[in-house]
């Protein structure tokens, strides 16, 4: 035993000894298999691994038939290693070409030239960047020489083989179609960030979510062909769909454009209103934004005016009134009064007729045809306040719409506990009550589409990149008036178009014209009126089939008819409308209606 | 290398050992007492040198190495080819939206309108129609033709971009920009560059 006694020790520390190893490999295994292998696992990747993020496409704005409104370019930065550029001269070897493999020496200073005339700037400007940039830091190894080059520009450049000039995609906003629409499409400021209109109001639709991905790098840094891996895929943003029509948003522009040039009024709008839907197919005003070049526009035209301008409407605004004394049953088309051209119900309260006339017997549909102040405040003050009130609300004066710009305003309307002597009358004939053009637009659509208000609508859908579609809620339609009160109002209304003196300015042949002028004073900021009007025309057509609703609106014109310049823009829209949509000619005929005289 | 080689060996042995009379299932036991038996084949096998299986097995082992450097060579150039694929692929994808953005803007109203008036285009602005159920013409057939209007709404995409006329010669645009510029210089007070101008007086 004793002399067995060592070699048990020894195999004993032997086996302890084994053991204690395994142990300590053991541990050490599992520490940097299980424990730190997460840790470890993200710093070998560090090393190697670069991650970068891909930038997602802004979406499209398009129109109702699919036309690109706003769509996303690919521009690219060129950018320089200004530190490379004067490393041993900034001297580099060029393939002399011609397939051989011989190699010619360039300068620096000849790549500057080479450079700059491709990018259309000097040598010694791209010389002056990349000096300033050392300047400020001696080891800079980024400088931009131009950005948002187009990609013949970025080929040209490419096949000069220079090794420290470098290229990034750079994304732009880019509008194909100009002004078309541009007061509603918005615009984009510095680095993109949206401004104004549907740019701005839909950004969270148009914005996409930015995917990453990570490649591994060689001891060169150049990307290892086949290393990249994604993370997370870039997610594009949705399209969005206006309710406009890119052609006949044009003709529009052009139309009021025209107009405003022929009177030199100070401003002009023009909207055409699908009847049935609530759509806005075109919404035009003078001197659009062009978004590609926004500098060029004037500051005061930029937004969509149609949406954020309310001014008083005027006479447009008696047929409200008219269909309110119909739909209470307190007068009929054919109800009549005695009419002078001045009229002081109250103490302190007074207005006239914009013509002077002897006392004249006028039907309602005469007080219209005539466009009289007196007639249709007589008449309507067989109403009580609230009631009025509550019929210019339920055309939807006073509220804002929400079409789908970033701002639409309400309008103004007093409540009837506010309303003074002088503006209780003076409502009801468009005065001390304003309304954008949109929400005019949208008393006609109501009187057409048979007393019942479709919310006013100018985005309707975002389509998102997975083919999702989300409609945009524009609030609930509402029964305004009974449709037979909007029958006989409609029926007057084309009586205005057949029995007064803008016949011959409107008349499409074939068809069937209703619709009512306003002449309105403005407030001139100081609480008085400025002593120039805004001239409008709210017309509907086809009488029999009423599809199309359009307000024209010429402001304060220095030369010239402004009433006429409204009729005309109507007219002129109504048969862009008619050759757009192929809307077929009228049927049946317009039945006279007394005016009184 | 050289731990590769021994079971390679042994593998080749094997097919030898078992030139001996094939194990018959109840002949376990009488195999047992014959010791001498397998040092025969295998001193016959012996006799036939060792050279020939390692240089099989090294030729082998090189084999293995050469196909597998054969297959990662393809692998790499199948990867060079992918990256320089895609490469190309986004170049290509770059043209075709250069292209695409080219037929947007020269699709745009204000080109067609620009092109319509230099070819001498005339618009129907009420055109008439015929019902076909009973024939009857809609309309009136005596139609207005009106001029094309000069376009009023500017475009910078269309900058520098010639329009085709009715001799179907570029020629440069009227660009409707200058319409909307001369209006914007006509409200504002012009500042004078250069000379003043004086009247050519005889």
């Amino acid at each position: 035993m004793s002399r067995l006694r060592p070699r048990v020790g020894r195999r004993f520390v032997a086996m302890l000894l084994v053991l204690v190893g395994a142990v300590v490999f053991t541990v050490r295994l599992v520490d940097l298999q299980v424990v730190s292998a997460a840790a470890l696992n993200a710093e070998a990747e560090g090393k190697r691994a670069v991650p970068v993020s891909i930038p997602s496409l802004r979406g499209d704005v398009i129109d109702r038939n699919g036309e690109i409104l706003a769509t996303t370019d690919e521009r690219y930065d060129v950018q320089l290693s200004p530190k490379n550029a004067r490393l041993n001269g900034g001297e580099f070897a060029r393939a002399a070409g011609g397939g051989s493999l011989a190699t010619v020496q360039v300068t620096a200073e000849q790549a500057f030239e080479e450079i700059g005339e491709i990018t259309g700037q000097t040598g010694e400007e791209i010389a002056e960047i990349v000096d300033s940039a050392l300047e400020i830091n001696p080891k800079s190894d980024f400088a931009y020489v131009k950005r948002a080059v187009d990609l013949t520009t970025l080929n040209q450049l490419k096949a000069l083989g220079i090794p420290w000039l470098t290229f990034d995609i750079h994304y732009t906003r880019t509008y194909p179609n100009g002004a078309v629409a541009g007061n509603l499409i918005g615009f984009s400021g510095f680095e993109d960030v949206p401004q104004a209109g549907v740019e701005l109001s839909q950004d969270v639709c148009l914005t996409g979510i930015d995917g990453e991905e990570s490649y591994e790098k060689g001891a060169d840094g150049v990307a290892l062909p086949g290393s990249a891996v994604v993370r997370q895929e870039a997610v594009d943003g949705g399209s969005v769909r206006l309710t406009i029509d890119r052609d006949l948003q044009w003709e529009s522009q052009q139309v009021i454009n025209e107009q405003v040039q022929k009177v030199a009024a100070e401003w002009g709008l023009l909207t055409i209103m699908d009847i049935e839907t609530g759509e806005l197919i075109a919404v035009a005003e003078d001197g659009s934004v062009d978004p590609n070049d926004v500098d060029a526009s004037d500051p005061t035209k930029r937004e969509a005016r149609s949406f954020v301008a309310p001014y008083e409407p005027g006479s447009t605004f008696k047929v409200i009134s008219a269909a309110a004394l119909i739909d209470q049953g307190a007068a009929t088309p054919n109800s009549l009064v005695q009419v002078p051209d001045s009229w002081q119900p109250e103490a302190n309260v007074s207005f006239r007729d914009s013509f002077t006339h002897e006392v004249m017997p006028m039907t309602l549909t005469g007080t219209l045809v005539y466009s009289s102040n007196v007639g249709i405040s007589m008449l309507g003050s067989r109403l009580d306040e609230q009631t009025r009130y509550d019929y210019l609300t339920a055309f939807g004066v006073g509220q804002s719409t929400s079409a789908g710009l970033p701002l639409e305003d309400s309008g103004l309307l007093y409540s009837p506990e506010n309303w003074d002597r002088q503006t209780s009358y003076n409502t009801m004939f468009g005065q001390g009550v304003s309304s954008t053009v949109v929400q005019t637009a949208g008393v006609y659509q109501t009187i057409a589409n048979g007393g019942l208000r479709v919310p006013a609508s100018v985005v309707s859908s975002c389509i998102e990149a997975d083919g999702t579609v989300t409609e945009i809620d524009h609030g609930e339609p509402v029964q305004a008036v009974s449709a037979e009160t909007a029958a006989t109002t409609l029926h007057m209304l084309e009586a205005v178009v057949q029995e007064s003196w803008i016949t011959d300015f409107v008349s499409i042949p074939g068809y069937r014209i209703a619709g009512k002028t306003g002449t309105a004073e403005q407030a001139d900021g100081q609480g008085g009126y400025r002593s120039d009007y805004v001239h409008s025309f709210a017309g509907i057509f086809p009488v029999d089939d009423p599809q199309y609703v359009i307000v024209a609106s010429i402001a304060f014109p220095k030369a010239g008819e402004g009433s006429v310049a409204a009729l005309t823009a109507f007219h002129d829209a109504a048969e862009a409308t008619i050759r757009s949509f192929q809307i077929p000619p009228s049927t049946g005929g317009y039945e006279p209606l007394s005016t009184g005289s | 290398m050289s731990g590769n080689t021994v079971p390679i060996d042994r593998e080749l042995l094997r097919p030898l050992r078992s030139i001996g009379p094939e194990p018959a299932p109840g002949a376990e036991p009488e195999r047992h007492l014959r010791p001498a038996m397998p040092v025969a084949p295998g001193r016959s096998a012996r006799r036939r040198s060792p050279l020939l299986g390692a240089l099989t097995a090294v030729g082998i082992v090189i084999a293995i190495f050469a196909t597998q450097l054969g297959l990662s060579i393809a692998v790499s150039e199948g990867a060079y080819e992918a990256s320089a694929l895609e490469l190309e692929q986004r170049d290509l994808v770059r043209v075709e939206r250069v292209l695409n953005q080219n037929v947007d803007k020269l699709a745009s109203p204000q080109n067609l309108a620009d092109n319509a008036a230099a070819l001498g285009m005339v618009q129907n602005s009420n055109p008439a129609t015929l019902r076909l159920s009973d024939n009857a013409v809609m309309g009136d057939l005596a139609q207005r033709t009106t001029e094309v209007q000069p376009n009023l709404v500017p475009n910078a995409t269309l900058e520098n971009l010639p329009v085709v006329d009715a001799e179907g010669l570029l020629v440069s645009r009227d660009f409707g920009q200058a319409a909307a510029d001369v209006e914007a210089i006509s409200d504002a007070p012009v500042v004078w560059e250069g000379n003043l101008p004086a009247p050519d007086t005889h």
